[in-house]
């Protein structure tokens, strides 16, 4: 079929060969002929009209018909929200014009997808970016240390917890605020200026706070650093606050201990030393003093050893590096063995030594050389800080409910109520015994090592100065007759 | 002779005022000893000594706190004290210093090195 916009040529061609046929008349024909010839060209005119007009009828329904399916694929892709190609048949304007929406279309369909996979890779880099984030927060809000982060406007990011309780504010949850109207602390704001300022990436002071809820004193150790960005612009600051009071508290206890240590071994090495050189500068005199001076040397190297033995032994104990060997013991032939070690010190000072045991066997599943070890020091304690002549009585008993008894009475100097608490601790001795007797303040914290931390006993002291001191053991009682190997 | 001049003594070890107390008698001086600070500072104020040797760690009242006191009390400024001490490097220097420590010997000591270190400060001493 003739496309639509050859219609009107081809009109105009009718046109022109009816024009043509009129004049070829007018000018060859006879007359009469002319007449004809009108009559023909009219009627030529006459027929190509008519077809023309049933030919323009014709395609304006085809036309409207095409038109009316770009229209439902149309709004098929409206209702359907989506891109598709609008199918037509033909080869005319209308597929022509159908085959330029489609081109168009294509472009923005791959306009469409290209901006759609651009906007799930947005989406995708905003969701990591806000996965991270939270982890960031939630690993911030975890830790121990408090911290805050501002921005590049001075405006506190975030702040955990921990910062907030030591610091004493509340963080909005709406809006981030500045900071100088969230802390207080001049110092801390000052530092967080200075890093910004300096694009420091490390600024690090020693502060101590007190705790506003607890009150206590706190050495803190602030480190500060700048935030940049690619460009090295700061795009905000990080500050971090240590609470170093354990850890100054643990290096001062270990300074105690070792300066302990030190007065401890050194004192009876200044006696061995001291008079060794006298003997050896013959400024002692007569034999006997020599056979003293020697007799207070060898004591001295003792109490050393003895001093050494009770460091090692505790430093063991601590270490978890002692292997407990426990077994059925009698308990009464523990405190037999120790009363038979110390019966020579006692007698020195004829103090008496009493035993109250009971007829039946007292079983007990311990580990038999450190309990003697802990018994021998009660005792050792009891005679050492009583009078001469005095007594000392040694008990023992069990109970219905698994418990060992034994308990060590003394009749000695006592201990002040206030100083009960710490007999217990390492190298702690009381002030007002101390001239008493020699003692390096392990004895007894290696009683309570061996009793409390090893064998699950309770080790207790009711005291009065003056009056005496009685040193109270408990101990499970034995349930099996296998020794049992364990470490401590 | 030498003239007898008076040493106090003063640590809670037995053998350290023992030991000290014989080389300083051999030695021409009067000696007088004390376990105790509490003690020590009376028998300063009491006896006046021409020096104190004092420990640093004692019941009731410190070796270093016994030298303050002795600085603040009218007629016992003047006695040098020297401080004998167990505790190593844990002494503190400046507060050594800020008690009017003359010298500070550290355990184990030769009782001899004592003595000629007293008898230096005594010789710088004013008569």
């Amino acid at each position: 079929m003739l496309p639509a916009r050859k219609t009107l040529p081809v009109l105009m061609i009718l046109l022109a060969l009816a024009g043509s046929t009129f004049w070829l008349a007018g000018r060859w024909a006879p007359v009469g002929g002319g007449i004809f010839s009108i009559w023909l060209t009219w009627s030529l005119i006459i027929l190509s009209g008519i077809f023309c007009f049933f030919w323009l009828v014709l395609f304006r329904q085809r036309h409207l018909s095409t038109l009316g399916n770009i229209r439902e694929q149309l709004q098929h892709f409206v209702q359907t929200d989506r891109i598709g190609m609008i199918m037509i048949e033909g080869n005319d304007e209308l597929s022509s014009l159908a085959s330029e929406m489609n081109q168009y279309l294509t472009n923005i369909k791959m306009r469409f997808e290209k901006q759609r996979l651009e906007r799930k890779e947005l989406l995708l880099q905003s969701s990591v970016a806000e996965t991270e984030s939270r982890q960031g927060r939630a690993i911030i809000q975890s830790i121990s240390e408090a911290v805050i982060v501002t921005d590049r406007f001075d405006e506190i990011l975030t702040a955990n917890q921990a910062a907030q309780d030591l610091l004493d504010f509340q963080l909005s949850p709406e809006s981030r605020q500045p900071v100088n109207s969230v802390i207080k602390d001049q110092e801390l704001l000052q530092m967080l200026e200075q890093v910004r300022q300096k694009k420091s990436t490390n600024l690090t002071r020693l502060v101590q706070r007190q705790h506003p809820h607890t009150d206590k004193m706190l050495d803190l150790k602030v480190l500060t650093a700048c935030v940049f960005d690619d460009e090295k612009e700061v795009i905000g600051v990080v500050m971090v606050i240590h609470d170093i009071t354990t850890e100054k508290e643990i290096a001062r206890m270990k300074d105690d201990f070792v300066s302990c240590v030190t007065h401890e071994l050194k004192t009876p090495l200044a006696s061995i030393r001291a008079y060794a050189e006298l003997i050896a500068e013959g400024e002692v005199g007569p034999v006997e003093s020599q056979q003293q001076f020697c007799s207070i040397i060898q004591e001295q190297a003792d109490r050393l050893n003895r001093l050494i033995d009770d460091i090692l032994n505790i430093s063991h104990i601590q270490a978890g590096h002692l292997e407990l060997v426990l077994e059925p013991c009698a308990l009464g032939l523990i405190i037999e063995q120790a009363i038979t070690t110390i019966r020579p010190q006692a007698l020195e000072k004829n103090i008496e030594l009493v035993t109250c045991l009971p007829e039946s066997e007292i079983n007990i599943l311990v580990d038999q050389d450190l309990i003697y070890q802990a018994v021998l020091n009660l005792l050792s304690n009891a005679v050492k800080y009583s009078q001469r002549d005095g007594k000392v009585t040694v008990r023992a008993w069990q109970d219905n409910e698994g418990r060992a008894y034994l308990e060590v009475e003394d009749q000695g100097v006592g201990i002040p109520a206030d100083e009960q608490e710490r007999i217990f601790e390492k190298f702690y001795r009381v002030p007002q015994n101390n001239s008493q007797a020699e003692g390096n303040g392990l004895g007894l914290h290696l009683v309570h090592e061996i009793i409390q931390s090893l064998h699950k006993g309770t080790i207790t002291v009711k005291s009065q100065p003056g009056r005496g001191s009685t040193f109270t053991v408990s101990l499970p009682l034995c349930q099996t007759r296998e020794p049992v190997l364990c470490r401590s | 002779m030498k003239e007898k001049l008076k040493i106090l003594v003063v640590d809670d070890e037995v053998h350290i005022l023992h030991v000290v107390a014989l080389k300083f008698r051999n030695a021409g001086y009067e000696v007088i000893t004390s376990q105790d600070g509490r003690e020590g500072l009376e028998l300063a104020q009491v006896e006046r000594p021409a020096l104190i040797i004092t420990d640093y760690q004692m019941p009731h009242l410190s070796g270093l706190e016994l030298a303050r006191r002795i600085r603040h009390i009218p007629s016992t400024r003047e006695i040098p004290v020297l401080m004998l001490t167990a505790r190593g490097f844990s002494v503190d220097q400046a507060a050594l210093q800020a008690a009017g420590i003359e010298i500070c010997i550290e355990k184990p000591f030769g009782p001899r090195e004592l003595l000629r270190r007293v008898d230096e400060i005594l010789q710088e001493q004013p008569v």
